[in-house]
C-alpha cells in the first residue's frame, strides 16, 4: 500500500478562498441575501468582473500592529447550476448530482422530508428562477444598506433582477427563537488559520473545501475544464491529470434553507404536556439536549450553569450511553452524535466527522414576545452550511440523523427541534411521532407536531477567486 | 431451529409483449403492496423479504429479458410451496410465470410440481447472509407485538418496576416465547471468528494480483442520475438493491469468485448478529448467474442507499473488493474510492418492480431489542436485578 500524502490546506492558499468558507463572521450580526437573476451571458460576466475585487476572501490583510485586521463589510458569492450556465462553461468533469439537479427534485424531497407544509410548492424562496445568491455581511444595520444600495445600483444596467431578498440577525447573546443559544459546535478545518470557539473537533479540510483531501483520504470529486479553455490561466491543474484545469478547487458546496419556527407551537405543546414550569424547562432542554446558556447536559445534567466556559468539551458514551442525562432523540445527539454511533465510541468519532456541517445560519425576524399564541410574523433561522460533499454531509444528517425515526435503535422518534414530524398536511398514515426521555419512568411525549417548517431553500456553489476570475472572463 | 432458505428463480421472459405487459402488471403490484395487491405475500407466515425484478439480457449477445424471483424464507422449498398454495398466494404467481418460456402454467398450483419445480429450477446462493439466524417471520412478529404491549402498558401507567404481578405476567409470556425457540437462547453476538483473519490475509495477496492500488482516487467523476432507481428508495424502512455485474472472462478470476464466496459463506455463518459490524442488513445473497458469466448481488437493507454502501465501505471494503475485483468494470482504487464504487453499483443496478417487507417498519437493531427484551425482563425479575426497566428496554 503507497504511502499517501494527504493535501493540507497551506496559508498561501487563503487568498483564493472565499471569507464565508474560513469565518462565520461574529463580529458582522447584519446580514443581507440577495437571490438574483441573471441577464444575458455577457452583461453577467462584465457584472461579476466589476464586483469580483469586492468579495471578501479568507485572506486578512494585516494591520500597522502586526495583527490580522477583520472586515468591516463581508460579501461573498455563490451560484445555482442555472447561473453557472449563464456563463457557458463547458466542463469536462460535472458538479455533483445534487447541485444539478437541485433540492427540489421529488426524491430529493423525501430524502430531506420537505414534505406538507414544508413542500416546495409552498416556499417563499423557489430555487428555480435563482441563478446567484449574494451575501453582505456588516457590523450594523446602516453600514449594510449602504452597502447593499452601492451593489444595487448596477443591476439595472447589467441586467440583473431580483428574486427574492432576505435578512438576517444574530442577536449578542446568540440565542435562536426557541430560547437556546446556537452555533456551538462547529467543526475545525485543519490549518484553517480561524481561532476555534471551545473545543471542537478537527477535520481534514477535503471536507468543506474541494481540492484537498477528505476524512476517507480522498480528494472530493471536482468539475474540471479543458487546459485549453482556460485561456488566462486563472484555474491550477487537476492533480491527477494536468491536461485539465481544476474548476472546483477552493470552492465549496453551499446549502441554503428558510426554517421557520413556530414558536407559539412551541410553548403551547410544552405548556399542554408538561406539569409545571420548572418541567416545561427540563423538558425543553432534554429537546434540545442543551440548557438555554448552551450547557450540556451531559456536562450538568441538574440545572443550568450559564458560566459554564467551554459548552462544547464532552462525550455521551463516558458518562451518558443510555441517555438518562441527554436523550437519544435530542436534536445534539442527533445531529452530531460524537462517539455515540454504532461500533464504538472510536469508530463511531470517525464516521460522525464525515458527516459535519460548517455551519453559517443566521436568525430572521422579530422576536416572540412570550405566550403561545400565534403572532402572525415570520421568524426563524436562514440556515446556510458549507459542505463539500451535499449528499454525504447535509443530505446525510437530514436523512440519516435528523428525520430518522430508527436512528440510535429507536423505533418511532425524530429529531423533536428541527425533525419533519406530524404534519396535518401530509400526515394522516397513522405513523407514530415520539419523543422518549429515558428515565425510570421514562417520558414518552406523542404527536410531537412540526415545530420547524421548511419555507425556502437551494443548492448553491461557491467557487474559488480564480474560478470566478475565469467566469468573468 | 428452523433454518432460512434463499429461494432466486431467474425465468426467460417469452417476447418483447409480455415483457412489457409483466413490467406494468408488476408495477402495478409493488404499487399496491400493503393495500390489495393481486400477489399478496402479507398472507404468507414464512416470507420475510421477495421481490420481482425484471432483467435485462445475459449479454450484448442474449438481450431477452428475465425475470428474476427472489424470496428469503423459513424453511425449506417444500413447505414454501405447499404455504404459497394454502394461502392462495400460489394463483398470482403463477400468472406471472406463464408469460416466461419453459414454464407449464398451473405448475405452482400443485404442491407436488411446484416443490419439484423450485427444488429443480432454484439457483443456490454461493454466499447467503442472515442477520438473525433462526429467527422466523412469526418470531420477530410476536417479540415485536410483545414489546407494543409492554410499550402500551407503560404508557398508559398499567406497568411499573414496582408492579411484580404484572412483570411476572410479561415474563411469563418471554419465558413461553423463549422455550418454544431455540434461537433466544443464544442471542447473537459479533465474534470475528477466525475465517475473518484468514479473509484478511487472502484479500492482501489478492488485491496485489488483481492490482487494486490505493495510490489516490479519481477526483474527475461525474455521476449520473438515475431517478429509475431513486423513485423505488426510502419508501418503508428498508431498501432494496440488486446488481448484476459481469465477472471478467478469465479462469482464473471465476475461480477465486467461487473461493471467495464460499469463504465468505462459512464466515456469514460464524457470525452471529452482524455482517462484520453491518448490523443494517436482513438479508443478502450472491449468487453467480448466467453458467458464471453474471454475479448476482441481492440485498434488504435498513435506511438510505448511500448510508448503506458508506457503511460497507467503513467495515468491510475488505470484502467487498475480494468479490468485486473478480467483476469487469471495479474501480482501480477498490471500494475504498468510495464514489467510484458508488457509480459502479449503480449503473449496474435494476430497480425491483415487486418489494415485499413483511416488516416494513423494523429494522434489523430493532429486531435485535425485541429479541433481547425476555432476557432483560428475567434479569429485572432477580432480586438483585437493577430497576431500569424502563429505560433498559428502550433501545439499549
Amino acid at each position: 500500500m503507497a504511502t499517501e500524502i494527504f493535501k493540507k490546506l497551506t496559508p498561501g492558499e487563503l487568498k483564493n478562498i472565499q471569507g464565508i468558507i474560513i469565518s462565520g463572521y461574529g463580529h458582522l450580526p447584519n446580514a443581507e441575501y440577495q437571490f438574483l437573476s441573471l441577464g444575458d451571458g455577457m452583461l453577467a460576466k462584465n457584472w461579476l468582473a466589476a464586483i469580483l475585487p469586492k468579495i471578501t476572501t479568507s485572506q486578512r490583510p494585516e494591520s500597522e500592529n502586526g495583527k490580522k485586521k477583520k472586515p468591516g463589510c463581508a460579501l461573498n458569492i455563490a451560484f445555482t447550476y442555472a447561473g453557472i450556465q449563464k456563463f457557458g462553461t463547458i466542463l469536462q468533469s460535472g458538479f455533483s448530482q445534487e447541485f444539478t439537479e437541485g433540492i427540489t427534485e421529488p426524491h430529493r424531497t423525501r430524502r430531506l422530508g420537505d414534505d406538507g407544509g414544508s413542500a416546495p410548492e409552498f416556499w417563499d424562496i423557489k430555487e428555480n428562477g435563482i441563478d446567484v445568491l449574494l451575501m453582505i455581511q456588516a457590523p450594523n444595520p446602516a453600514e449594510r444598506d449602504d452597502f447593499s444600495k452601492s451593489i444595487k445600483d448596477d443591476y439595472a444596467r447589467f441586467g440583473i433582477t431580483m428574486a427574492a431578498t432576505a435578512f438576517g440577525n444574530q442577536p449578542e447573546n446568540k440565542k435562536e427563537h426557541f430560547g437556546f443559544t446556537d452555533s456551538i459546535s462547529q467543526p475545525f478545518i485543519e490549518n484553517s488559520p480561524a481561532t476555534p470557539k471551545g473545543t471542537q473537533s478537527c477535520v481534514r479540510a477535503g471536507e468543506f473545501i474541494l481540492g484537498y483531501h477528505n476524512e476517507y483520504g480522498l480528494l472530493p470529486a471536482t468539475p474540471t475544464i479543458n487546459g485549453a479553455d482556460d485561456k488566462n490561466n486563472y484555474l491550477p491543474p487537476l492533480s491527477t491529470d494536468t491536461r485539465l484545469r481544476d474548476f472546483g478547487c477552493n470552492g465549496s458546496y453551499f446549502v441554503f434553507r428558510k426554517l421557520y419556527q413556530d414558536v407559539a407551537g412551541f410553548n403551547h405543546y410544552l405548556d399542554t404536556h408538561t406539569k409545571s414550569a420548572e418541567h416545561k424547562a427540563v423538558v425543553a432542554a432534554k429537546f434540545v439536549g442543551r440548557w438555554p446558556s448552551g450547557t450540556p447536559l451531559v456536562v450538568s445534567p441538574g440545572g443550568d450553569i450559564a458560566e459554564t466556559y467551554d459548552k462544547n468539551n464532552f462525550f455521551f458514551m463516558n458518562n451518558d450511553a443510555k441517555g438518562l442525562s441527554c436523550p437519544i432523540a435530542s436534536h445534539i445527539r442527533r445531529s452530531n452524535p460524537r462517539d455515540s454511533l454504532a461500533g464504538g465510541p472510536e469508530q463511531s468519532i470517525k464516521t460522525a466527522n464525515r458527516h459535519r456541517l460548517l455551519r453559517r445560519g443566521i436568525q430572521y425576524g422579530p422576536q416572540f414576545a412570550s405566550g403561545n399564541t400565534d403572532d402572525g410574523q415570520d421568524r426563524g433561522i436562514l440556515f446556510f452550511c458549507v459542505n463539500a460533499d451535499i449528499k454525504r454531509q447535509f443530505e446525510f444528517v437530514q436523512q440519516t440523523w435528523i428525520n430518522n425515526p430508527k436512528f440510535g435503535d429507536m423505533y418511532n422518534d425524530r429529531d423533536p427541534i428541527t425533525g419533519n414530524n406530524f404534519d396535518p398536511k401530509s400526515d394522516n398514515d397513522g405513523k407514530e411521532y415520539n419523543m422518549t426521555i429515558p428515565g425510570c419512568p421514562r417520558e414518552k411525549f406523542t404527536d410531537i407536531p412540526r415545530f420547524v417548517t421548511v419555507k425556502g431553500g437551494g443548492y448553491f456553489f461557491l467557487p474559488s477567486i480564480p474560478a470566478l476570475k475565469y467566469l468573468a472572463g | 431451529m428452523t433454518k432460512q432458505s434463499a429461494l432466486t428463480l431467474i425465468l426467460p421472459i417469452a417476447g418483447e409483449e409480455n415483457a412489457a405487459w409483466l413490467n406494468k402488471e408488476l408495477t402495478d403490484i409493488g404499487q399496491q403492496l400493503g393495500k390489495a395487491p393481486k400477489i399478496d405475500f402479507s398472507k404468507s407466515g414464512l416470507t420475510h423479504f421477495a421481490r420481482f425484478v425484471i432483467l435485462p439480457g445475459a449479454d450484448a449477445n442474449s438481450k431477452a429479458k428475465r425475470l428474476l424471483f427472489t424470496s428469503n424464507l423459513d424453511g425449506d422449498f417444500d413447505g414454501y410451496a405447499r404455504e404459497l398454495i394454502d394461502n392462495g398466494i400460489a394463483p398470482g404467481i403463477d400468472t406471472i410465470f406463464s408469460k416466461c418460456e419453459g414454464y407449464q402454467s398451473g405448475t405452482l398450483l400443485n404442491e407436488a410440481s411446484a416443490t419439484a419445480f423450485f427444488n429443480s429450477k432454484n439457483i443456490d446462493s454461493n454466499a447467503f447472509y442472515i442477520a438473525l439466524r433462526g429467527a422466523t417471520r412469526e418470531i420477530i412478529q410476536q417479540s415485536a407485538d410483545l414489546r407494543e404491549k409492554m410499550d402500551h402498558q407503560l404508557d398508559n401507567g398499567e406497568l411499573s418496576n414496582e408492579d411484580k404481578v404484572a412483570i411476572d405476567r410479561l415474563y411469563k409470556d418471554c419465558e413461553n416465547l423463549r422455550s418454544t425457540n431455540s434461537c433466544l437462547n443464544d442471542p447473537p453476538s459479533a465474534t470475528i471468528s477466525f475465517g475473518a483473519k484468514v479473509l484478511g490475509v487472502v484479500n492482501d495477496v489478492w488485491e496485489w494480483l488483481v492490482g487494486v492500488r490505493y495510490d489516490g482516487n479519481n477526483p474527475e467523476i461525474t455521476v449520473e442520475t438515475q431517478n429509475h432507481l431513486y423513485d423505488m428508495e426510502d419508501l418503508v424502512t428498508q431498501n432494496q438493491l440488486t446488481a448484476v455485474v459481469p465477472v471478467k472472462k478469465n479462469v482464473f478470476a471465476r475461480m477465486m469468485l467461487r473461493l471467495i464466496l464460499w469463504l465468505i459463506s462459512i464466515q456469514v455463518k460464524s457470525v452471529k448478529g452482524t455482517l462484520l459490524d453491518l448490523a443494517t442488513i436482513h438479508f443478502a445473497r450472491w449468487v453467480i448467474i448466467d453458467d458464471g458469466n453474471n454475479l448476482l448481488f441481492e440485498s434488504n437493507f435498513d435506511g438510505s442507499w448511500e448510508n448503506y454502501i458508506d457503511d460497507f465501505v467503513d467495515h468491510a471494503s475488505v470484502g467487498m473488493n475480494l468479490i468485486w475485483a473478480n467483476c469487469i468494470g471495479f474501480p482501480r482504487g477498490g471500494a475504498k474510492d468510495i464514489e467510484s464504487f458508488k457509480a459502479y453499483i449503480r449503473a449496474n443496478q435494476t430497480p425491483a418492480q415487486v418489494f415485499y417487507s413483511a416488516y416494513k417498519d423494523l429494522t434489523v437493531r430493532n429486531i435485535l431489542t425485541d429479541l433481547s427484551l425476555s432476557k432483560k425482563i428475567s434479569d429485572l425479575t432477580r432480586p438483585d436485578g437493577e430497576p431500569n426497566f424502563a429505560m433498559g428496554y428502550y433501545g439499549a
